[in-house]
């Protein structure tokens, strides 16, 4: 089991005149399940290649637990690239089951492994049917089973929900905190930021080869929330342009959005919604994922 | 088990499991099957019989000379007179006989007697003419036979001079089977190494494989796991030709062809190792299969010459070309089995054409590896071999 999970320092990458990675840093902790995002791109795929040593970055180290990642360790990694690839022709079953084993299982471990996941992810009546069989969203899940079924020590999953249906997304999720509840350190990329934000605990947003933000995502948006408050009334709202310390008033039929100065009170303000009629809602205006990443990469 | 042999299972699985490879190999076995039947049960051993009839003395001469050479001619001679022409050409017509010699000028045959008719008939007259002319001229009986009928040639050999003529036909045709199966085989599986290779990259498999093993294991394993299915598949067509041999009765397997078929397998053996590292070699760089026909060109060019200089090889066994071009490590593997045929292997010749195979290999091996690892990412277009040992070395 992992103990200090996943530390990747100062990676760069040059590509010819092209600088892939500049000094990407993260840490994915044990247990924690961290996003990975940025623009297309922006160096993440670059960065889970190296991690899984399918490429070598030109300077930076990967360390797992506290020593550089070893060959053995290698075969540890459950790692899905962003580009899907199986064998076409060959069986579903005999391809996890063959992944399983080139990952350091034995033929008995990997066989009972495979049935489980293949059972799990509705794919048993498939098993002896050639992947290429399959359609694109069972495909998807075949590659999952081949990404986990040695029970990784750390996940690296590039685009895991890309071109999956919900019900197939729904299963990719509750795999992925499966793992993560085992302890397991799992790094993700992903575009669809509304999930990385339901999903994960830590981000790293990446820009041209740069981490651009890192940390908690509850710390992160806390941080960036500012003097904002938004304020729903039932009844009409008073002229908050008006009132001493709003620098900023964007006014709806039932809500407003208020930026404040450094040293105006907000229970002033809340005291007269009050008077003003229902308050519905009165609070801090938190960032979402989206909106950091806008922040970020700007 | 370790990553190498968990890599030739799979080759070895896939494959046989294929419907392309099994429909392969039941035609090539029904073609061995009916390639070594056919000709001995339909072949006929036997000499043919030919029915002469005659009508006067000097027929009845030619007609007895002519018994007398008709097995060197492939003839079962028999002979009857008839009393008259009117007869002897009825007995034809009727197809009672197949050649009535109306004298020693004329004969009647149904239709136009074969060279190999003609021949031995002709050569009958003559000598019966012959023997005629020596009696009126006095000659005694025993002097006309030692003049007619000499003792045969002593034939001595001198130099070393060896021609395709002096091989027998049945270990002749063992080398060039041998031959072509090798080229056959050769061509087939270093395509099968190619194509392999270039499909994990087309279906993106390489990544995911790469994650778990080495480059160099993917290509070991690729190898060593393709090359023993094409031993087996010799191992299967040579033992099919010699069972069916068995069961048609003809035990009697030629000296000379057992050897042939032996070193075909072991030659398979060097050659699979040196044309499938030249095939992976040009493969490696290669990212669509599409593209592959243009990079497979130079083994395939390389074989296709080594099949010209075999048969150089049979036209004129001791020639130069024959002796260094069958030396030549991309010919070697394709000609030496077929030297043993021939009866010109040497052991120093096999055993120098073996050590350039191998010291060849040696080379292209380390070679193949590094330019597979350079490429082995890329996907999405063909780099130069230049390119891809720049990458292997960062």
């Amino acid at each position: 089991m992992t103990t200090d999970g996943l530390v990747v320092d100062d990676l760069h990458r040059a590509f010819g005149d092209v600088q892939a990675l500049a000094g990407v840093s993260m840490h994915v902790e044990p247990g924690s399940l961290h996003g990975f995002v940025g623009a297309n791109g922006a160096g993440k795929t670059t960065t889970m290649r190296a991690i899984v040593g399918i490429d070598q970055p030109d300077r930076g180290t990967v360390h797992m637990d506290g020593h550089r990642i070893t060959a053995e360790q290698r075969a540890r990694i459950g790692y899905l690239p962003e580009e899907r690839g199986l064998y076409p022709d060959m069986r579903v079953r005999d391809q996890v089951l063959f992944l399983g084993q080139l990952h350091g299982m034995s033929a008995r471990d990997a066989a009972r492994r495979t049935d489980e996941l293949l059972e799990r992810l509705g794919l048993t009546e498939r098993a002896d049917d050639a992947t290429d069989n399959l359609s694109l969203g069972n495909q998807q899940r075949v590659q999952l089973a081949a990404s986990i079924v040695h029970e990784p020590d750390l996940l690296v999953l590039d685009e895991p929900f890309s071109g999956l249906d919900p019900v197939a997304a729904d299963v990719m999720a509750d795999l992925l905190v499966e793992q993560s509840e085992r302890g397991v350190p799992v790094l993700f990329s992903s575009h669809q930021l509304d999930l990385v934000e339901r999903l994960c605990d830590h981000v790293t947003i990446i820009a041209d080869g740069r981490v651009v933000a890192d940390g908690g995502i509850e710390e992160l948006r806390a941080a960036r929330a500012g003097r904002r408050f938004r304020i729903t009334l039932s009844g009409d709202h008073p002229d908050w342009a008006a009132q001493a310390g709003v620098t900023n008033a964007e006014v709806g039929t039932a809500t407003a959005v208020l930026t404040l100065t450094e040293d105006a009170d907000e229970q002033a303000l809340l005291d007269l919604a009050r008077a003003s009629g229902g308050v519905q809602h009165f609070g801090r205006v938190v960032p979402t994922l989206t909106e950091l990443y806008r922040e970020a990469i700007s | 088990m370790s990553p190498v042999k968990l890599i030739i299972r799979r080759e070895l699985r896939e494959k046989i499991r294929s419907k392309a490879f099994l429909v392969t190999n039941v035609v090539l076995l029904v073609l061995v099957v009916a390639g070594v039947a056919l000709p001995v049960l339909l072949g006929d051993d036997e000499p043919d019989e030919l029915h002469i009839v005659t009508v006067d003395e000097t027929g009845a001469a030619i007609a007895a000379i002519a018994q007398g050479q008709g097995e060197a001619f492939d003839y079962d001679i028999t002979v009857t007179s008839a009393p008259d022409a009117g007869t002897a050409r009825t007995a034809v017509a009727d197809e009672e006989a197949d050649v009535a010699l109306l004298g020693p000028d004329a004969v009647a045959v149904r239709e136009d007697p074969n060279g190999r008719l003609r021949n031995l008939l002709e050569g009958a007259r003559r000598v019966a003419l012959l023997d005629n002319a020596l009696d009126d001229a006095g000659v005694a009986p025993a002097d006309r036979a030692d003049l007619l009928s000499p003792p045969p040639l002593d034939v001595e050999r001198v130099g070393d001079a060896t021609s395709a003529a002096d091989v027998d036909e049945a270990v002749l045709f063992t080398g060039l089977a041998v031959t072509f199966v090798l080229y056959g085989l050769l061509i087939f599986y270093g395509q099968q190494v190619a194509q392999g290779l270039v499909q994990e990259k087309q279906s993106r498999v390489i990544e995911v494989l790469l994650a778990a093993v080495r480059p160099i294991h993917l290509l070991g394993g690729k190898l060593i796991g393709l090359g023993l299915l094409g031993l087996g598949q010799i191992v299967a067509l040579a033992g099919t030709a010699l069972l069916t041999l068995q069961l048609v009765g003809r035990a009697d397997v030629p000296d000379g062809a057992i050897p042939t078929i032996v070193a075909g397998g072991l030659w398979f053996l060097a050659g699979y190792a040196l044309y499938a590292t030249v095939f992976a070699l040009t493969a490696a760089v290669v990212a669509k299969i599409e593209d592959l026909q243009t990079a497979m060109m130079l083994p395939i060019m390389l074989l296709v010459g080594s099949l010209f200089v075999a048969q150089l090889g049979i036209a004129d066994p001791d020639g130069a070309v024959a002796r260094i071009g069958g030396m030549l490590p991309p010919v070697a593997p394709i000609y030496q089995p077929l030297t043993i045929a021939l009866g010109t292997a040497t052991p120093l010749r096999m055993g120098l054409a073996l050590l350039g195979v191998v010291a060849t290999t040696a080379v292209l091996v380390p070679l193949a590896a590094r330019v597979h690892a350079g490429a082995v990412l890329s996907v999405r277009n063909r780099i130069s071999i230049r390119e891809a040992l720049r990458r292997a070395r960062n």
